[in-house]
């Protein structure tokens, strides 16, 4: 009820944009009522009031007999259901208002959905005349193609209102405003919201967002930005001084200078050498590289650095760990499964070790077939298994688009229906599996093949839909022919929309801690990027380089975006989203681990593997670390980042404050604190180096007076230093890379 | 050293409660803006999948519940209905068991005489006799009573957490849409340890499952019978005492300042007001004397029973009282179980098992628990919910056990918000299926978030950003007061 007028309130003050609503989209209901059509008249009430939502009638099985397809993606079913099922009770032409339809809409008798019309309101007024018609289907000539919404971006100021316009587009080129009808959404409503009507307000805060419309399952995006309000002479200077090195700067500061937010001051060598150590190799740097990297002279020693670290080992450690996430290497507890998890894992290291190009990398996992021992990618085939995973995990890892809805229904925002969704389905319809041993679901050992044939059946129409990529042509495949072949052709086609968008925004959000599309998972056109040309340059830079992951993050590390402090100045607070500064993120689970048992010198073991095995370096999702899971290592039970979380939890808190685990690594006799106790040098030199060590930094001033007096204070120095490691292995400046 | 007063740290706190909280972390990310229904694709997902139901966010909405908190007693292995919630006097005897009903305090309702101290209270009990799963294994018909949702597949013996099975367990729901909530101790606890199979495989069901990790109730794992009992994770470590943790807090006030500036962003808010709840927490009497048994009075202690489900009860007891929404106790697992019927699962000698170690121990902690609430004036705002996984078969079998039983089952409410001395739903004559008032596992989650103030609607997310409502189910309003 509240909805329903919060909804409508605004038809009071909005007189004039009422009027026009009625003229152009209910403005049918004037003219003779016999043109009413259910398709592009009658459909988009029921969206617009909510009754085909998934929590009501949309609902696979409906609500109370009453069955619409979700969002009204189907209209002759939906035609059906209103006009003609359970023997026509929905209407009475006899009597418009008495038809069950509207008395449930208005609530004149008992309805769970609530009051959802009123009997003023022009939607009621339509469809009674469309009852009154006796229902006609209309002439379903004219079929709607496209939705546009006006203006498609504009410049405001703080606290401003724009009134937006949809406009829907047909078949026989009529067009028809439909902003009333359109569901409405913005992107950050704190920057600014919209109204159900179309009218936009902005926010006192600087930044863009995107305002999505959704009409009859076409979408269309506007974007607002609202610079800041009074930039200073200061300001313009730092836009303009700032410094190019390469494309992804070009792109950042032209997006800065139109927001006027000024970029963050290009951080210190410290900094910068843990950043980006952190981030290619996963591990702090050493106190030797620190104190070399600090000492080094040479004008270029950033750039030397981001290419030593990619030749180092590390690297490929830190991006195997990542991909044996995405590719869900998992044993899950079966020990005859670890031969398998462990091949895959070292086949994926050898990868990224030797820089495989990335179409490569994808072909051969996608396309993999065989036994794990002879073929490691045919473990992927061993954890994502039926249908529906090959789909999901394939479009949501190698093309960023989330397709799952479109499994049951049509993709609530995107255009994707049950037959896109099935048409990639029917690439994999020839795999089958034989041999292995065990009575699990997942047996060990067992062999992946392609049978002669397989196809495909629409759950809906029970016909055998052909292989097709998404916007692609059908694909005829020959018998004994590996369909999944196709696939990977058309996914890497270079006007492929998806395939080298997805990655870049991929290693984007590792670096920079949000994708430019963001979730980085969910390209889609009413999810755009924050610089949208940035990615599509970055796209085509990774094409041309062959498919070079290295090259992509040498472009990433060595931009001078990637050099920007991450202290925040007064412009530029709430800027989030356009690389002004770098955002601080936590380390990864695996990663901070490791910082520690560097840091404190006491390793972590972890069971049946070498000694100085390091977190990152683990296989599989087994192990089990308590520390681990507490920080957000990912079971591996998605193909989505996100289950990686870097959420702050009581639980990390008390653990690491607390927990014995943690505790021993600032007690235990042969630790660093105990080194450094021993060690004969004076204090500032001592309390200098496990600066260095921990944070990459000599201590500041007062820093460094007051551990002095802090050590001053206690006799016995090992519980000292312990002291001084636990409090400097719990700050943020520890945990988070800045 | 430069000590900075703890209230200085306090104001440091206060500047930074003023700054707008911009998420930054990934993770933060995107439940901020899950909450808000906010930027980007899920924003849309919020309003577009939000429609008609008037989905109240309770993580920014919450509205006041009819009750404070819970205590959820859950029987591990499936108590048997006829000799506990629903005797069947008038059927055979390999139907009724060896074990009488008896009179309660409220004329009309009858239970099993085993519980002769549950029955005097039974005017602040309401039973649903009715509730079925119609799943008959342990760990699928368990997640099903504990989230509300159906295994997929049913019938699954054995099974294990992990999608699709991965919808959080009730207390997690609690713990997430109460994570902000200002108290120094966390909002859901489990005791004294997980529900495991036999095999040592835990159940799905018991933690956060899709909500992440920082949803996960806390798992005090502990014995709470033992003479040095102590909850470890809430008690300084021997290594590092009072005083120790005190130097390092101070330090840690010191040298946690450099990254002062970028926490104008807000970047690390939910990070400083983590750590602080947890140092708080951590040197806090409060957390310290809720988890010490030891100041529990000997008689007191006694009431409740010198066994572990006693003890843990009143662990449970004490923690409610120190601010805990939700404290889960589980059925404890003693080695010296017989390995052919453990805890409830009575497959064989049950009639035995039932008088010597089920029910008098419940009957006992149940009821002290009742009459301490009163006493302490917290039964109306408490719901105390006690229930299995399932039922037991009506029969017998062979080994004078009975089976797993999905079919019909009773659960019993009381405390706040509840019509005491109500009956919800009936059994046929041998208590094996409902014959009316049929109450589903979602109904019993719904109406439990219901009167916790989180109405049904209420939505979480999932993975992918989709709507979900914390309950399918219905409130069962009969047995409401």
């Amino acid at each position: 009820m509240n909805n329903l007028v919060q909804r409508f309130s605004w038809i009071l003050p909005c007189v004039t944009i009422a009027i026009t609503m009625c003229v152009c989209t209910v403005g049918a209901a004037n003219e003779t009522a016999s043109r009413l059509d259910f398709t592009n008249d009658v459909a988009p009430i029921l969206t617009k009031l909510g009754c085909n939502a998934g929590g009501c009638h949309g609902k696979s099985t409906g609500r109370g007999g009453f069955k619409l397809s979700l969002f009204g993606f189907n209209a002759h079913e939906d035609f059906d259901s209103v006009s003609r099922a359970s023997r026509g009770r929905r209407i009475f032409p006899a009597s418009p208002d008495d038809s069950l339809l509207l008395k449930k809409a208005t609530m004149t008798v008992p309805h769970g959905g609530g009051r959802r019309l009123d009997r003023s309101d022009p939607e009621y007024r339509l469809l009674r005349d469309w009852i009154a018609a006796n229902m006609p289907w209309g002439t379903g000539a004219a079929r709607i193609e496209q939705l546009q919404i006006a203006p498609a971006e504009r410049q405001m100021k703080r606290a401003e209102k724009l009134q937006l316009t949809a406009t829907a587009i047909y078949s026989d080129g009529s067009h028809r405003d439909v902003t009333r009808l359109v569901r409405f959404s913005s992107g950050n409503p704190a920057v600014a919201e919209v109204g159900a009507n179309g009218l936009v307000q902005t926010k006192n805060r600087t930044g863009e967002t995107t305002i999505v419309g959704l009409y009859q399952g076409r979408t269309a995006v506007s974007r607002v930005i609202t610079p800041a309000a009074n930039a200073t002479a200061e300001v313009e200077r730092r836009l303009a001084e700032f410094d190019v090195a390469n494309l992804i700067d070009r792109h950042v500061i032209e997006k800065l200078k139109l927001l006027r937010v000024p970029p963050a001051a290009i951080v210190d060598d410290g900094t910068f050498l843990r950043r980006s150590t952190v981030q290619i190799a996963g591990r702090l740097p050493t106190l030797m590289e620190t104190q070399a990297f600090l000492d080094d002279q040479s004008s270029n020693k950033r750039e030397q650095l981001i290419e030593r670290l990619l030749a180092s080992e590390e690297y490929a450690d830190q991006f195997a760990q990542k991909w044996s996430d995405l590719l869900r290497n998992k044993r899950r507890g079966q020990k005859p499964r670890i031969p398998g998890t462990i091949a895959f894992h070292r086949w994926i290291r050898n990868a990224i070790a030797a820089n495989m190009p990335y179409d490569q990398f994808v072909r051969e996992i996608i396309t993999a077939t065989g036994n794990v021992t002879v073929n490691p990618p045919a473990q992927w085939y061993a954890e994502v298994r039926y249908l529906d995973r090959y789909v999901d995990d394939t479009a949501q890892v190698f093309l960023g688009i989330r397709i799952g809805c479109a499994r049951c229904h049509h993709h609530p925002f995107e255009k994707f229906s049950q037959d896109d969704y099935y048409g990639m389905a029917a690439f994999f319809a020839r795999i089958d599996r034989k041999g292995g041993a065990g009575v699990a679901e997942r047996r060990a050992d067992e062999t992946v093949f392609i049978k002669a044939a397989g196809e495909v059946l629409h759950p809906l129409t029970g016909k055998v839909v052909s292989p097709r990529g998404l916007d692609g042509e059908e694909l005829e495949i020959a018998p004994y022919e590996d369909p999944r072949q196709a696939l990977v052709d058309w996914m890497q086609e270079p006007d492929n929309p998806y395939f080298a968008r997805a990655f870049v925004n991929r290693m984007w959000a590792h670096f920079f801690g949000r994708g430019l599309v963001e979730p980085m998972d969910d390209l889609r056109a009413t999810n755009p990027a924050t610089i949208e040309p940035l990615l599509d340059e970055l796209a085509a830079e990774f094409i041309n380089s062959k498919f070079d992951m290295k090259h992509v993050i040498r472009l990433i590390c060595t931009s001078n975006t990637y050099q920007l402090s991450s202290q925040a100045q007064d412009e530029d607070l709430d800027e989030t989203e356009n690389h002004s500064r770098f955002y601080p993120q936590r380390m990864p689970a695996e990663v901070l681990l490791d910082a520690l048992d560097q840091t404190s010198a006491v390793v972590t073991r972890y069971k049946g593997l070498p000694v100085k095995t390091r977190a990152i370096q683990l296989p599989d999702e087994d192990y089990s670390n308590e520390f681990l899971r507490l920080f957000g290592r990912p079971k591996r039970e998605s193909a989505c980042e996100c289950e990686r979380t870097s959420q702050p939890s009581l639980a990390q808190s008390i653990f690491v404050m607390n927990n014995r685990f943690i505790l021993d690594k600032t007690t235990s006799k042969d630790n660093y604190a105990a080194a450094l106790a021993a060690d004969q040098r004076s204090d500032p030199e001592k309390l200098g180096e496990l600066f260095l060590t921990a944070f990459s930094r000599e201590p500041t001033p007062l820093e460094m007076r007051n551990a002095i007096e802090y050590l001053a204070s206690e006799t016995d120095k090992r519980k000292a230093y312990g002291n001084l490691l636990w409090a400097l292995m719990n700050t943020k400046e520890f945990m988070y890379i800045h | 050293m430069m000590i900075v007063s703890s209230c200085d740290f306090g104001n440091t706190m206060q500047a930074l409660n003023d700054t707008p909280f911009v998420p930054q972390d990934r993770g933060t990310n995107r439940r901020g803006f899950l909450q808000t229904g906010g930027l980007g694709l899920l924003g849309v997902t919020g309003s577009v999948f939000a429609g008609p139901l008037n989905v109240v966010d309770a993580a920014v909405k919450g509205q006041p519940g009819r009750i404070k908190r819970c205590i959820l007693l859950f029987l591990l292995g499936g108590p048997s209905q006829h000799s506990t919630w629903d005797p069947k006097p008038d059927a055979a005897e390999e139907i009724r068991g060896a074990y009488k009903p008896i009179q309660t305090s409220v004329p009309g309702i009858q239970i099993s005489e085993l519980l002769p101290e549950t029955s005097k209270l039974m005017q602040h009990i309401a039973l649903l006799r009715a509730v079925t799963t119609g799943d008959h294994a342990h760990s699928s018909s368990g997640y099903a009573m504990l989230t509300g949702q159906p295994h997929q597949p049913t019938n699954r013996e054995g099974a294990n957490p992990g999608a699709p099975n991965d919808w959080p367990t009730f207390a997690a729901v609690v713990q997430f849409l109460r994570r902000q909530q200002p108290h120094i101790m966390p909002p859901a606890v489990r005791l004294p340890h997980h529900i495991f199979n036999t095999d040592q495989s835990v159940w799905p069901g018991q933690d956060s499952g899709f909500l992440g990790v920082p949803a996960d109730p806390w798992l005090f794992r502990c014995e709470p019978t033992s003479a040095d009992f102590q909850v470890p994770e809430f008690q300084l470590h021997r290594d590092v005492p009072d005083a120790r943790f005190g130097e390092r807090r101070k330090l840690l006030d010191h040298l946690d300042r450099r990254l002062f500036e970028m926490d104008r962003t807000g970047a690390f808010k939910s990070h400083t007001d983590i750590a602080h709840q947890a140092l708080n927490l951590l040197g806090s009497k409060t957390t310290v004397n809720a988890c010490n048994l030891a100041l529990e009075p000997a008689a007191s202690r006694d009431r409740y029973g010198s066994h572990p489900f006693g003890q843990s009860v009143l662990l449970g007891r004490r923690l409610l009282e120190a601010g805990v929404s939700v404290v889960q106790v589980n059925w404890f697992r003693s080695p010296d179980e017989p390995p052919a019927a453990p805890c409830w699962d009575s497959h064989a000698d049950e009639t035995r098992r039932l008088k010597e170690a089920l029910v008098p121990p419940l009957d006992q902690a149940y009821s002290a628990l009742l009459r301490d609430l009163i006493d302490r004036d917290m039964l109306q705002d408490t719901l105390v919910v006690c229930m299995g996984e399932f039922g037991r078969t009506p029969k017998f079998n062979a080994r004078g056990g009975r089976d797993h039983w999905g079919h019909c089952f009773s659960v019993a409410l009381a405390g706040g918000g509840v019509q005491g001395g109500s009956v919800h739903g009936s059994s046929d004559k041998h208590a094996a299926y409902p014959v009316s008032g049929v109450v589903r596992p979602h109904d019993v989650t719904a109406t439990m978030f219901d009167l916790l103030g989180h109405p049904p609607n209420t939505e979480i997310h999932d993975r992918l950003g989709r709507p979900l409502p914390v309950s399918r189910g219905r409130v069962i309003r009969e047995i409401l007061s």
